[in-house]
């Protein structure tokens, strides 16, 4: 299985659930004195993949505005005049929201970022399934023919939620954070 | 009066996280934000395929500045869910001034040979493939390919419909420029272009023009 079809609606729910699942599960354990926290775990594994989602969605965007506003234009949700903006500004801000979060820097504040992106993005997906319209997605790869469908809006119900989890998570392993914070002097 | 007292909550093995709403995470959140709304716009700016931020309106017509900008026209990937049985109408291009056709409406009209397809990109990629019974008329070498192709285009109302390498590329819309200079009335461009349909699966042929 390639990465372009990994990157389809409903592995990436799939992967969704699974992730939800698992820190659900994570909440129910306790924190054992010795080894790291489950739940730490389970966020920390959020964080990355949603992350790595957010770079893989933005990297086939990001030389290519002149089709992607092309995308953005076909939502019909923005006026004519935002829409090349947004196509300029949507890439990168994915690609730094996802980079922060990989790397677990002001992952909160992308984590924000996430939630508002995918909040947006199912709100206009839905918008246009409520308006009968067959559309292409181009959310992961501009040249997808794959159609927008409820999977499509399920999954960026699922990074909104994996986004809420890594936002309000009391701690995370793993990041660029907890390291500059073990190596400022006490 | 005994009152019933709920009962106390268990205990939770963990504190609760912190706020979604503290302050200094969301002013985190708007610079990371600003910083990257900057950066694009700057890459933007200095990338050579960058696009105009601008939208200029255009008026409708064919005599239009073609170097304007490539950006925000509805694309191919979007069509009604309802079964047509003739081929879509196009519709027409804001910023090009050129009707448009869906890749479904390529494929309406390549099945039913409503119109004459024209490859304006470079011969020998025409070559390598392309869309069958579609004429090689390379843009860029305008005056080499209209002697060739020309008088395989007499009727003036016949429908042409021009592709080249798909939304990113302007080779179409300036050959469609040039036939509607020449008084061809129905001339429209299939802005998904070869990419498009290649990946559609939908038929394609190799070598030179028919």
């Amino acid at each position: 299985m390639t990465l372009e079809q990994l990157l389809t609606d409903k592995p990436l729910c799939a992967l969704g659930a699974v992730l939800l699942i698992l820190w659900a599960w994570t909440r129910t354990r306790r924190p054992s004195m010795g080894g790291m926290d489950p739940l730490t775990l389970a966020t920390t594994l959020i964080r990355v993949v949603c992350g790595c989602l957010l770079v893989l969605a933005s990297y086939d965007k990001l030389g290519d505005a002149a089709h992607f506003a092309k995308a953005v234009e076909n939502y019909r949700v923005l006026p004519a005049a935002l829409v090349p903006l947004a196509a300029v500004v949507l890439p990168w801000l994915e690609f730094f929201a996802g980079l922060c979060l990989a790397l677990g820097w002001r992952h909160r504040a992308a984590a924000w970022i996430l939630c508002l992106l995918m909040a947006a993005y199912s709100l206009s997906l839905s918008v246009n399934l409520l308006r009968g319209v067959e559309m292409n997605c181009s959310c992961f790869s501009k040249d997808s023919l794959e159609k927008v469908t409820g999977w499509t809006v399920l999954r960026d119900l699922f990074l909104l939620g994996l986004g809420w989890i890594v936002l309000t998570a009391r701690t995370h392993a793993a990041s660029v954070e907890s390291l500059l914070e073990r190596l400022r002097p006490r | 009066m005994a009152t019933r007292r709920s009962p106390a909550p268990a205990p939770s093995s963990r504190p609760s996280g912190p706020s979604a709403w503290d302050g200094k995470v969301l002013r985190q959140a708007c610079w990371l934000f600003c910083f990257s709304a900057a950066f694009g716009i700057l890459f933007n700016l200095f990338y050579v395929d960058g696009i105009e931020l601008k939208v200029r309106p255009q008026p409708q017509g064919v005599n239009v500045p073609l170097h304007a900008t490539v950006t925000p026209v509805a694309y191919a990937g979007i069509t009604p869910s309802k079964t047509r049985t003739t081929p879509p109408p196009s519709t027409s291009d804001p910023l090009s001034g050129f009707p448009r056709v869906s890749l479904m409406g390529a494929k309406d009209r390549f099945d039913t040979g409503s119109a004459i397809f024209l490859d304006a990109r470079p011969a020998a990629e025409y070559k390598e493939a392309h869309i069958p019974r579609a004429l090689n008329f390379y843009a860029d070498e305008f005056d080499t390919f209209a002697p060739i192709v020309l008088p395989q285009l007499r009727d003036k109302d016949r429908e042409i419909v021009a592709y080249c390498h798909g939304v990113s590329c302007e080779l179409s819309i300036h050959l469609a420029k040039r036939l509607s200079e020449l008084g061809y009335r129905n001339v429209k461009v299939f802005f998904g272009g070869w990419p498009e349909w290649k990946k559609a699966g939908y038929p394609v042929t190799q070598g030179e023009t028919p």
